[in-house]
C-alpha cells in the first residue's frame, strides 16, 4: 500500500469519504438488523410455537436439500472440470464453455422447464398417461438445483486447474503415485479450497433461492418465509428470517475458514500446460456424461422455453402489456445499476486505499445483502419504508432499495478487481505532478476502473431483472415486471404466457456471461 | 480549467441522479391524481382482468392491479398507516371479516349492496361478497359410484378411505375458513382430531384445487374436498370429465359455504373510484362475468347461475354467518397447525 | 555399466520445425553427479524430462541400469523408473507437513517410515521440522525438503531441475556445497540442469554442454574449462575473447597479430580464444590499447580494451593495483590463448 500518498490524501479526502462510506454501510445493513429486531420482540410464545412445530421440520428439509445439492453439485462440477481440462474428451474446447451455460438460466426458469415436461400433468403425463415419477419430491428437485447451480462449482475448480502448478503432479508421479493416486492424494487437495469455494456459493444460492423451490414445492426457509409473509401473523416470518440468518452465518464463516487455508495453497508459477490425460476406455462414458449435463440443463431448458415461447408468441403475447412489463424491468433494473455503480466507486477506493477496520466492516456488511435470500432483504426493506420513510412507500424505490442491497456486492467485487490493478504509485505520481487528492481520483481513478465498474453495473442490471422474490413482495401495484409475469403465469399453468418473458431475461442474461468467464 | 473539468463532471452526476429520480417518480405506483384505482387481488389474475378491464373501459379510471395471494391481507395490514390501495378482491370473506376488524376497511353505506343477501355482506357495507363457494366432494365416476361416496365429511377420516383421496394444505384460504366453520360445529378437539386423521388419510395434499380436480378428473384419487366450481371447471375440460358432486352433511350441519368478494380499504388515495367500482361490480352483467369466469355460484339473486351448478337455495347451507369466521381465524389457522395438517405443502 | 545411458534420443514437439532435443547420446557411470549446462531454450530440461519419463520421446532409446525404460515402442511410467527429482520451485506439498511430505512416496509400514523419516531429517539437517508446513521454512529449508523427499525411495537416479536458481547468492554457494556432500553421501547418481556456469563448475561430476538441442562438449567440468571445443563453449563457458583466426605455415594469423599454433593443426579456419584473467596490462607489453570503460567490481577491475584492427572489444580482468582511466593508453600481454577449429 502507498502510505506516503494515504498519508496526503488522507488529511484531505478521508474524512468525507469515510463518512459517505460508513452511511452506505449502515444503510445495507438497517433492514436486516430490523428483521433481527423484529424477530427478538415477537414473543417467547410465538417463537416456541414456530420452533415445536415449523423449525425442525423446515431445518431438516432445508439442510438435506442444501447439503445434497452442494455435494452433487461438487462432485458433478469437478468431474466436468477435469474431463473438460485435462483429459483427451472429443470436442472438449467447445464443452467447456457450453457446461457454463446453465449459470445464465435462473433456476425458477429450470424448474419450470422440468414441470412443463414432467410435471404432475405435463407433455410426459400427456404422452404415456403418466408422468413416470413424482416431481415434486425430493430426488428430482434436488436433480434440478443441481443442474443450475454446478456452474459454480465447475467454473472455479476450471480456473484452478489451469492455475494448478503441474510440478506438484510430477513430484507426485517421481514419488511412485500412479495417475489415479496421484488424482487422489495431490490433485484433490490442491483443489480442495476451488471446491470449497464453489460449494459455499452453490449452498448460499440453495439457502436463498425462493423460486425454483417454491415451483417444486419443495418447503425450504426461504420459500416458508415468503409464504409466512402470507399469513395473518408477522412476526413469524422474521422468527424464520432470524433462523436462516443464523444459518447463513455459519456457511459464511466456513467460507471464509476455506479462504484462510487458500492462502497457503497458492501457487507460485506454471510452467507448463497440465498434462492431458487419455481418457482410454473411459471416453464413452465421458461424453455420455457431459452429453447428458448439457442436454439436461442446457438443450432441454432452451429448447422448452424457446418452444413455449414461440407458441406464446404465435398467440400474441407480444403486446402492448408485455412491452410494458419489459419496461418496468428495464428501467427498474438499468436505475438500480447506475445507483450501484456510483455507491461502488467510494467504498472500492476506501478500501484499497486506506484500508482500515472501518472499510473492512463496511466492506463486510455491504456483503451481507449478498449472501441473504431477497425474501429477508425484502422483508426488511418492508419494514424500514413503512417505519421511516412511508411516503416513498408503495414505490419503485423499494425495489431499487432491495436490488441495491442484494447486487451492491457484484458491482463491488468488479470495482475492486480493477481498482487492485491500479497501483497507488500512480495516485503519487499524480500528486507529485500537482494534481489535487480530489482531481486524482477524477482524472486518474475514475477513467481507470471505468471498464470494471461498468461490467459490474451490467452484472446488477442481468441480475436484478432475474430477481424474484424480492420483486414479488416489494413491487408496486401495476408495475410487474418480467420475472413476476413468469411467476404468476407459471404458477396458474399458463407457460406459453410465461415463456416469452423467460426468453426474453435468458437473452438478457446471455450479455454479460461472457465477463463471467473471464472472471474466473 | 481543473475546477472547471470537476464542476462539469459534478453537474453531469447530478443530472444523473436527477434523471434517476425523475424516472424514479414516472415509475411510481401511487401518483396521487384522479382517475386511478389499485386494486389488489388474491383472486387468479385471469378471473379478475376481464371486470378490471371493462370497468377501465367504461369509465376511463385507470386500474392497477397487484396479484397476490393470501399474501395480499398481510400486505394491506402492513400498510394500515399508509394505504397503497382502494380494493381487495379475496376468495373468501374471513380474510375480509378479519381485515375488517384489524381496522384496514372502510364502512360503504352505498344501496346497491342490498341486493346481497346479508348474511353474505359485513355488517357496515366494507366488504361483499360477489360469488358463492361451497365446500363439496367430487369424485371420479368410473371409480366410484355415487352410493359409495361418502355423504358427511366426518366419513373422510375413516382409515378405509386411507390414500384415496386429495385434500389442499392447511394453510388455502378456504381450508382455513372451512376449518373455522367446522370448529363452532364440532369444538377445538374434534376438529383437531378430523385434521389429523385426514392428514393421515389423504393420497395427495395440494397446493391448491387444481391439482385436485386434475387429479381426480384423471383417475388418480377417487374424490377429492374442494369447492364446488372446480368440480363445474372439471366438466368443462376436453377429457377426464367424468366427475360428480357430493355436497355433504345434507342430513345434519349441512354445507360450508364461503364466499368470494370484494372489499373497500380504509384511506385508500382513490375512495370515490374504489366506490363506483363496487358499484360497478354489483351489476348483474359484472357479477355474471365475476362468477361465470370461474365457474362460482353468483349471489346476486337476479342472475341466473351456470347450468351444472345447484343454486344457493337447492341444498341445506350451514347456518354460520360469514362475518363470523373473521374473529377466529387465526385461531383456525393455530389451531391446523398444531394438527399436524402441514400449512404449506411439502 | 552405465546406470543411465542415452542412446541418440531425439525429442520433437508438436508444431515446432527443430526438435528439441537432437541425435543426444551421454552415459553416466553409478553416484556420478552429470551437469546439463546451457542456455535457456538449449534442450536440457526436455532432456531432464525425458530420463524422467514426463515427455515421451520419437527417436532413439533411454536405459535405465540397462533397462530400456524409453524408445518408440517401450515407455515405462515416471512412477516405475525409480528416479527422483527435485523441482525448481520444489513443488512441496502446501498441505501437507514437511514429514508427510517427505516420506509422501514411501509404501512401507508406519514405524518403517518414522524411521527412514529421522534418517532423512538427520541427512538433510533438518531434524525437529517434521511437524512444520513448507510455508514456514526458508528457501534453503525448503530445498533440503524437496531433496529429502526425492531420496526417501533409495531412487536409482536422482534428477534436479535448476536446483540453485531460487536461492539468493550467499545462500547458492552454501547449498552447493551442502547438496554435493548429501548426494555423494548416499552414492546416487545424478542428473542437474542449470543454466548457471558455476553451479556446474562446482558441482557435477561430468558437464554436458548443450546448445540448440545437441551436445557441444562433454567432459569433466577441468577438461571443459581449459579445452573448450567449440567457439560456443569458449564463449559461453569460459568466457573467453574470440578473435578470428587464420592457420599458415603453423602460425596463427588475427587481427591481433601473429601467434604460434598451440599443438597440431585440425582446421584452417578457427579462433583464438583468450581468457579474460590471461591478458595482463603491463609497461612492458606487447600489444598497444586504449581503455574504453573501466568496472570496478571489487576483488578485480573488469577493463574493456578498445584495439586498433579490432572489431570488438577486449575484455579482461585486472587486480586494481594500478588505477586507470578511460581513453588511457596502456600496453599488454597475452600470457596464454587457444585455437578453436572450425567455424
Amino acid at each position: 500500500m502507498g502510505l506516503p500518498a494515504s498519508d496526503m490524501i488522507g488529511k484531505k479526502a478521508a474524512p468525507m469519504l469515510y463518512l459517505g462510506t460508513s452511511v452506505i454501510g449502515a444503510a445495507m445493513f438497517i433492514p436486516i438488523l430490523y428483521v433481527i429486531v423484529r424477530a427478538a420482540q415477537s414473543g417467547i410464545e410465538r417463537w416456541m410455537r414456530l420452533l415445536d412445530t415449523r423449525v425442525p421440520e423446515l431445518l431438516w428439509s432445508t439442510l438435506t436439500m442444501t447439503l445434497t445439492v452442494t455435494l452433487m453439485a461438487g462432485i458433478i462440477g469437478v468431474v466436468l472440470a477435469w474431463l473438460v481440462n485435462r483429459t483427451d474428451l472429443p470436442g472438449r474446447r467447445f464443452w467447456s464453455w457450453v457446461l457454463a451455460l446453465p449459470l445464465v438460466i435462473p433456476p425458477y426458469v429450470g424448474a419450470i422447464s422440468y414441470i412443463i415436461i414432467f410435471g404432475p400433468r405435463g407433455l410426459l403425463h400427456d404422452w404415456l398417461g403418466n408422468p413416470l415419477f413424482d416431481l415434486f419430491t425430493f430426488g428430482p428437485t434436488a436433480f434440478v438445483l443441481t443442474g443450475f447451480t454446478y456452474p459454480y462449482v465447475y467454473l472455479i475448480v476450471s480456473a484452478a486447474l489451469k492455475r494448478m502448478n503441474t510440478n506438484f503432479e510430477e513430484a507426485a508421479r517421481c514419488c511412485g503415485l500412479n495417475a489415479g493416486k496421484t488424482f487422489l492424494k495431490v490433485i484433490l487437495p490442491a483443489l480442495r479450497p476451488a471446491i470449497g469455494a464453489g460449494s459455499i456459493l452453490v449452498a448460499l444460492y440453495i439457502l436463498s433461492d425462493f423460486g425454483a423451490v417454491a415451483m417444486m414445492r419443495y418447503p425450504t426457509f426461504t420459500a416458508a418465509i415468503y409464504f409466512q409473509m402470507g399469513s395473518f401473523d408477522r412476526s413469524g416470518a422474521a422468527i424464520l428470517s432470524f433462523i436462516l440468518i443464523a444459518i447463513t452465518l455459519v456457511f459464511l464463516w466456513l467460507e471464509s475458514k476455506s479462504r484462510e487455508k487458500m492462502k497457503f495453497y497458492q501457487t507460485e508459477r506454471n510452467y507448463r500446460t497440465g498434462k492431458i490425460y487419455g481418457l482410454g476406455r473411459w471416453k464413452w462414458p465421458a461424453l455420455v456424461l457431459v452429453n447428458l449435463a448439457v442436454f439436461s440443463f442446457v438443450v432441454l431448458p432452451l429448447g422448452v422455453i424457446a418452444y413455449w415461447g414461440w407458441i406464446g408468441i404465435a398467440k400474441g403475447v407480444l403486446d402492448v402489456q408485455f412491452f410494458r412489463y419489459m419496461w418496468n424491468s428495464f428501467s427498474i433494473s438499468a436505475l438500480a445499476a447506475v445507483i450501484c455503480m456510483l455507491l461502488s466507486l467510494p467504498l472500492i477506493y476506501l478500501k484499497s486505499r486506506y484500508p482500515s477496520r472501518l472499510s473492512l466492516i463496511v466492506d463486510k456488511i455491504s456483503y451481507a445483502g449478498y449472501a441473504l435470500p431477497g425474501v429477508i432483504v425484502a422483508l426488511g426493506v418492508v419494514f424500514v419504508y413503512i417505519k421511516y420513510i412511508p411516503f416513498l412507500y408503495g414505490t419503485a424505490a423499494m425495489l431499487i432499495t432491495a436490488y441495491i442491497l442484494r447486487f451492491l456486492p457484484q458491482a463491488m467485487q468488479a470495482g475492486d478487481s480493477a481498482m487492485s490493478l491500479i497501483s497507488p504509485r500512480l495516485d503519487e505520481a499524480a500528486l507529485s505532478l500537482g494534481k489535487r487528492p480530489w482531481q486524482v481520483i477524477i482524472q486518474v481513478i475514475i477513467p481507470l476502473v471505468k471498464p470494471g465498474v461498468l461490467a459490474g453495473g451490467a452484472l446488477v442490471f442481468v441480475s436484478s431483472i432475474k430477481e424474484l422474490p424480492a420483486t414479488l413482495l416489494l413491487r408496486p401495484a401495476g408495475l410487474d415486471t418480467l420475472a413476476v409475469r413468469i411467476w404468476i403465469e407459471a404458477s396458474e399453468g399458463f407457460y406459453e404466457l410465461a415463456a416469452p418473458s423467460a426468453l426474453l431475461i435468458l437473452l438478457v442474461s446471455i450479455l454479460p456471461l461472457r465477463w463471467v468467464l473471464s472472471k474466473y | 480549467m481543473k475546477k472547471a473539468k470537476g464542476l462539469i463532471l459534478f453537474l453531469v452526476m447530478s443530472m444523473l441522479l436527477l434523471i434517476a429520480v425523475g424516472c424514479g417518480e414516472q415509475l411510481q405506483g401511487k401518483t396521487k391524481e384522479a382517475g386511478e384505482l389499485v386494486v389488489y387481488s388474491a383472486r387468479k389474475e385471469k378471473f379478475v382482468k376481464p371486470l378490471l378491464d371493462a370497468f377501465e373501459a367504461e369509465t376511463g379510471i385507470k386500474v392497477k392491479l397487484l396479484t397476490g395471494d393470501e399474501a395480499s391481507v398481510n400486505k394491506i395490514l402492513e400498510e394500515m398507516n399508509n394505504p397503497q390501495a382502494d380494493i381487495f378482491f379475496s376468495n373468501d370473506t374471513g380474510a375480509m371479516e378479519y381485515l375488517r376488524l384489524q381496522g384496514a376497511l372502510a364502512p360503504n353505506d352505498s344501496k346497491a349492496l342490498e341486493v346481497i343477501d346479508a348474511k353474505f355482506r359485513a355488517d357496515d357495507g366494507s366488504w361483499v361478497g360477489l360469488s358463492a363457494r361451497s365446500r363439496v366432494l367430487m369424485y371420479n365416476k368410473d371409480l366410484i359410484t355415487e352410493e359409495e361416496m361418502p355423504k358427511r365429511l366426518e366419513e373422510i377420516a375413516d382409515p378405509k378411505w386411507k390414500g384415496q383421496f386429495a385434500i389442499t394444505r392447511g394453510g388455502n384460504g378456504s381450508m382455513v375458513a372451512h376449518v373455522a366453520a367446522l370448529r363452532a360445529v364440532w369444538g377445538d378437539e374434534k376438529t383437531k382430531k378430523w385434521l389429523s386423521d385426514i392428514a393421515e388419510n389423504a393420497g395427495a395434499i395440494t397446493k391448491g384445487h387444481t391439482d385436485i380436480r386434475k387429479a381426480v378428473g384423471a383417475g388418480e384419487f377417487k374424490f377429492g374436498l374442494v369447492n364446488n366450481y372446480y368440480y363445474h371447471q372439471q366438466l368443462y375440460e376436453d377429457k377426464d370429465n367424468n366427475v360428480g358432486v357430493i355436497y355433504p352433511d345434507q342430513d345434519g350441519m349441512g354445507v360450508f359455504v364461503n364466499a368470494a368478494g370484494v372489499a373497500l380499504i380504509k384511506g385508500g388515495p382513490n375512495m370515490d373510484n374504489a366506490k363506483k367500482f363496487i358499484d360497478f361490480l354489483l351489476q348483474p352483467e359484472q357479477m355474471k362475468v365475476f362468477a361465470y369466469n370461474s365457474k362460482e355460484v353468483p349471489l346476486h339473486p337476479d342472475v341466473e347461475a351456470i347450468p351444472e351448478a345447484k343454486k344457493i337455495n337447492e341444498y341445506k347451507i350451514m347456518d354460520m354467518p360469514l362475518k363470523e369466521i373473521g374473529p377466529v381465524w387465526n385461531d383456525a389457522k393455530q389451531l391446523i397447525e398444531e394438527s399436524g395438517l402441514a400449512l404449506e405443502i411439502k | 555399466m552405465s546406470v543411465i545411458k542415452m542412446d541418440n534420443v531425439t525429442k520433437r514437439y508438436n508444431g515446432s520445425p527443430k526438435p528439441a532435443v537432437k541425435y543426444f547420446s551421454v552415459m553416466v557411470e553409478k553416484g556420478e553427479i552429470l551437469a546439463l549446462l546451457g542456455p535457456s531454450g538449449c534442450g536440457k530440461t526436455t532432456t531432464l524430462r525425458l530420463i524422467a519419463g514426463f515427455e515421451t520421446l520419437d527417436e532413439g532409446a533411454i536405459y535405465i541400469n540397462g533397462k530400456v525404460v524409453s524408445s518408440k515402442d517401450v515407455y515405462i511410467p515416471v512412477e516405475k523408473r525409480g528416479i527422483g527429482m527435485v523441482f525448481q520451485d520444489y513443488a512441496l506439498f502446501p498441505h501437507l507437513t514437511v514429514g508427510e511430505n517427505i516420506i509422501f512416496g514411501l509404501k512401507q509400514g508406519k514405524q518403517k517410515r518414522k524411521e527412514r523419516l529421522q534418517q532423512l531429517l538427520e541427512l538433510v539437517n533438518l531434524e525437529g521440522y517434521e511437524n512444520r508446513f513448507p510455508h514456514q521454512l526458508s528457501g534453503g529449508q525448503q530445498q533440503r525438503v524437496a531433496l529429502a523427499r526425492a531420496l526417501a525411495r533409495d531412487p536409482v537416479v536422482l534428477l534436479m531441475d535448476e536446483p540453485f536458481s531460487n536461492l539468493d547468492a550467499e545462500l547458492r554457494y552454501e547449498m552447493r556445497e551442502e547438496i554435493k556432500q548429501i548426494v555423494k553421501s548416499t552414492g546416487v547418481t545424478t542428473v542437474l540442469v542449470t543454466h548457471d556456469q558455476q553451479d556446474a563448475l562446482s558441482v557435477a561430476d561430468k558437464m554436458v554442454i548443450m546448445n540448440q538441442g545437441v551436445i557441444e562438449q562433454y567432459g569433466t567440468p577441468y577438461e571443459i574449462y581449459h579445452n573448450p571445443i567449440s567457439k560456443f563453449v569458449a564463449g559461453f563457458l569460459v568466457k573467453s575473447n574470440l578473435l578470428p583466426a587464420k592457420v599458415q605455415n603453423n602460425i596463427l594469423e588475427t587481427p591481433l597479430g601473429k601467434f604460434p599454433l598451440p599443438g597440431e593443426c585440425k582446421a584452417q579456419h578457427g579462433w583464438l580464444s583468450i581468457g579474460r584473467d590471461q591478458i595482463i596490462i603491463e609497461e612492458q607489453g606487447k600489444f598497444n590499447a586504449q581503455v574504453a570503460a573501466c568496472n570496478f567490481a571489487g576483488q578485480y577491475t573488469e577493463v574493456r580494451l578498445k584495439v586498433d584492427g579490432l572489431s570488438g572489444e577486449l575484455i579482461c580482468y585486472q587486480s586494481a593495483s594500478v588505477p586507470l582511466y578511460v581513453n588511457q593508453w596502456v600496453r599488454f600481454s597475452v600470457k596464454s590463448y587457444q585455437y578453436i577449429a572450425g567455424g
